[in-house]
Parts: C-alpha cells; sequence; structure tokens
C-alpha cells in the first residue's frame, strides 16, 4: 500500500464514520481499510464520538401502537415456525428412545404423530411429560363463544411458558391482549398479543413460579397497569 | 428474565425466543424511536423505521459483537442505517420540513423513572459536547449524521469544496470524542 493512497483514504475516515460516503467510496474506502492498521485505527477512535451522536437526541416515547405492530409479526412469525419445530423435537426425541425394531419404531413415530396432530399441546405430555405440562384455558363465554387453549409450562428453573388461545374475538386497530399474573393476590401485567385473523393468538408468559392464574382481557394498543375489566381467558395453576 | 444483561438477553434473542426479544424491545425502543423521529422528522416515517429495525433483528438474527460496543449503540445503529435508507429512497427531507411544530413535546416520554431521567441527563450531556465545537463542524456532522446526507450534497448545500466539508468531519469528531472521552489525540 502506497503512502499516497493512504493519504487519499485518510481524509475520508470521517465522512466514513458518519455514513457519509457515497455507496462506492464506501466500497473502496472499507477496501482499503482490510490493508491499513493506520485507518483501523482511526476509525476506531472516531467511532467513539459518532456513536454517541444518538445519544444526544431528546429522549422520547415509543408510541405503543408500535409495540403491538412489532410484537404482532413477532408473534406470526412464532406460530409460523412451529410446525417445523414441533417436528424437530419430535425427531429430537424419537432419536434418543432405545433402540427398538425398525418396524415398531416405525409404527411408534406414526401413532405419536398422529395423537400430536390430533391432540396439538397433548403431545408435548405424551412426548415430554417430565419436563413440561399442559394446563386447559377457561374462556368468558360472553366474550369469547367458541374460545380454546391451553398454557403450556416448561420445566426449567425460569418456569416460563406459552399460552396459545383459538376462537379469540378480533381486535380493532387500537386494542390489544394483555396477559396477566395473579400470585399471592397481586395482578401482575404482562404480555399484550394480537390475535390472527382466525382468532388464534400465542405469548409466551414468563416467571410462572408460584403464580395463582393467568387471566387475559382486552386492553388499549400499548397495555395498561392495570386490568381494565374481566379477564376474558383464565388459566388456574 | 428482566434481571438479565442486555448481553444475555440478545443471546436468548438470537436462539428465537420471543419473550426476550419482548424485553429487549422495551429496553431499547424509546432511544430506537427518539433517533429515528430526529432523523426523519416524521412519526409515521419514525414508527416505520423502528418497526423495520427490530423485525430486521429478529429475522434475521443480526449477530451483536459484544467487542464492538454496548447493544443500546448497536440498536441505534441498524436504526441510523434504516433512517438513511428512509431519507434518501424517498421525500422524507420535505416532510420533515412540513411537520408540525412542538411534535416532540407531544410525544417527550413523561415517565419520570429513573431510566427516563438518566437518558435526559445522558442526551444534555452530549447535547453540550456538541455545542462545544466550532459552529461550521456541528454542522456538517449534523447534517451527515441526522440528515443523511453524503458530504458531496453537503458540499452542495453549504457551497463549499468537498475537502473542507471531509476536514470539518474529522476535525469535528476528534474534538467531540476528547470532549466525552477525555483522553489526549494521539502521539
Amino acid at each position: 500500500m502506497s503512502l499516497e493512497r493512504h493519504e487519499m483514504h485518510e481524509q475520508d475516515i470521517g465522512a466514513y464514520v458518519l455514513g457519509a460516503l457515497s455507496d462506492e467510496e464506501h466500497t473502496r474506502f472499507v477496501r482499503h481499510l482490510v490493508e491499513c492498521p493506520v485507518c483501523r485505527d482511526e476509525v476506531d477512535r472516531l467511532q467513539v464520538a459518532a456513536d454517541a451522536l444518538p445519544r444526544s437526541v431528546t429522549p422520547l416515547a415509543a408510541p405503543a401502537g408500535l409495540k403491538a405492530a412489532v410484537m404482532g409479526e413477532v408473534q406470526a412469525d412464532v406460530r409460523e415456525h412451529e410446525p417445523a419445530s414441533l417436528g424437530r423435537r419430535l425427531r429430537d426425541r424419537l432419536s434418543r428412545l432405545p433402540a427398538v425394531p425398525a418396524r415398531v419404531a416405525s409404527a411408534t413415530a406414526v401413532v405419536l404423530l398422529v395423537l400430536g396432530l390430533a391432540g396439538g399441546f397433548g403431545l408435548s405430555q405424551i412426548t415430554s411429560g417430565d419436563d413440561e405440562r399442559t394446563v386447559t384455558a377457561s374462556f368468558d363465554t360472553d366474550s369469547v363463544v367458541n374460545g380454546s387453549g391451553n398454557l403450556v409450562i416448561s420445566g426449567n428453573d425460569d418456569a416460563g411458558g406459552t399460552l396459545r388461545v383459538h376462537g379469540m374475538p378480533a381486535l380493532k386497530r387500537n386494542e390489544t391482549y394483555q396477559v396477566w399474573l395473579e400470585r399471592d393476590g397481586e395482578v401482575i401485567p404482562k404480555a399484550m398479543f394480537t390475535v390472527s385473523q382466525d382468532g388464534d393468538g400465542l405469548t409466551a408468559v414468563d416467571d410462572l413460579q408460584g403464580a395463582d392464574r393467568v387471566m387475559v382481557t382486552k386492553e388499549p394498543a400499548g397495555g395498561a397497569r392495570a386490568p381494565s375489566g374481566a379477564p376474558v381467558v383464565t388459566v388456574k395453576l | 428474565m428482566s434481571n438479565l444483561a442486555d448481553e444475555e438477553v440478545m443471546h436468548l434473542v438470537q436462539e428465537g425466543d420471543p419473550r426476550a426479544f419482548e424485553l429487549f424491545y422495551d429496553r431499547h425502543s424509546g432511544p430506537a424511536f427518539s433517533l429515528a423521529y430526529r432523523m426523519v422528522g416524521n412519526r409515521t416515517v419514525a414508527e416505520d423505521v423502528s418497526q423495520e429495525a427490530f423485525l430486521s433483528i429478529w429475522r434475521s438474527k443480526l449477530r451483536y459483537q459484544p467487542d464492538r460496543g454496548s447493544v443500546r449503540t448497536w440498536v441505534l445503529g441498524i436504526v441510523h442505517h434504516r433512517a438513511i435508507d428512509a431519507l434518501r429512497r424517498n421525500t422524507v427531507h420535505d416532510k420533515r420540513r412540513a411537520s408540525a411544530e412542538g411534535i416532540e413535546e407531544r410525544f417527550e416520554a413523561r415517565e419520570r423513572t429513573d431510566v427516563e431521567v438518566a437518558r435526559r441527563d445522558e442526551a444534555l450531556t452530549v447535547r453540550a459536547a456538541i455545542d462545544e465545537l466550532p459552529a461550521e463542524q456541528s454542522r456538517v456532522i449534523e447534517l451527515a449524521y441526522f440528515g443523511g446526507f453524503s458530504h458531496s450534497q453537503i458540499a452542495d448545500q453549504l457551497e463549499m469544496p468537498i475537502g473542507t466539508v471531509k476536514g470539518r468531519m474529522r476535525l469535528g469528531l476528534e474534538k467531540l470524542r476528547k470532549t466525552i472521552v477525555g483522553d489526549p489525540e494521539p502521539a
């Protein structure tokens, strides 16, 4: 690398750190960085100043609807990928079973798969009763006419679980479902979630240790600090 | 889980844990939205930018590297890139000029939690450091970082040579660094 080339790129360091180079210049500069430890050190030094710039802005609260939108997408992703992960878990567990004749193993897999497809959460209990348990949810039939759902509680130290509901009424744009935890008479706000067009919803519920019940209410988007109405879903623990 | 450090939460997020992601969102959404709004000057676009940034972290499992700075710095870097994309692909610059005055007051975080107080104090400290810079240096830095303008666009706007713009950027950053970190210039 020539001194001339180094000096040519050196004057771009500030613009690079601020993201003010054109795409072409950016590519050239990055290529130079690979072979120039002096410029790399200088970038690291000035990056400290650039990293401080966003901390100078007036602190604003993120709009309440933004969280509902982001977490709604996240939960939809979780639902979408669920069958694959379920299949993977099934395969993993089957692979840990003691060796049996191939014909028997195959039949076992079919039975488990059929039970799993038919029973949904039941599969967890059948295949892993030692580390998960499933509790059926009850619904306020005035609000949720054809509701069904379960809370699958994991057995790890965190004592978290996954609440799945079906047949939930659609939410308005400015509404969300919110989970609450009741423990020793105290009602603690938890996650918010939305439901699909079919009324399916899924959310994680953490810190279940010692909880008496999990409840769901309909709240304004962004959630509430205390339930604003009677629960539409209740899971007694 | 709420007691976990940011780095530990990120580890869970990268494993696809939605509970960890919600906690991650709760911790960083305020600063992320604040930066996006400062850059694009329009609430709707700022929400879009913030949403894109968070979902890109969730979906692409972008790798956080602890040796490159804090989780907050990493998140804000992603928001910054998304906001620049938004600024360069449409007419947000025009919308920003037309946005309602005083809108920041309406959305300003009202909760006086310890976290909010710390955010305000930090903002005032960094703002003061920027204000200490010569005006011509802070101008080019702010146009580049918050405005998303390239050095050649800034040179056009300010009617000065590109070399001068680049020089002021570098000098300004160097001074800002010294004020923030408080260490001497390199030998």
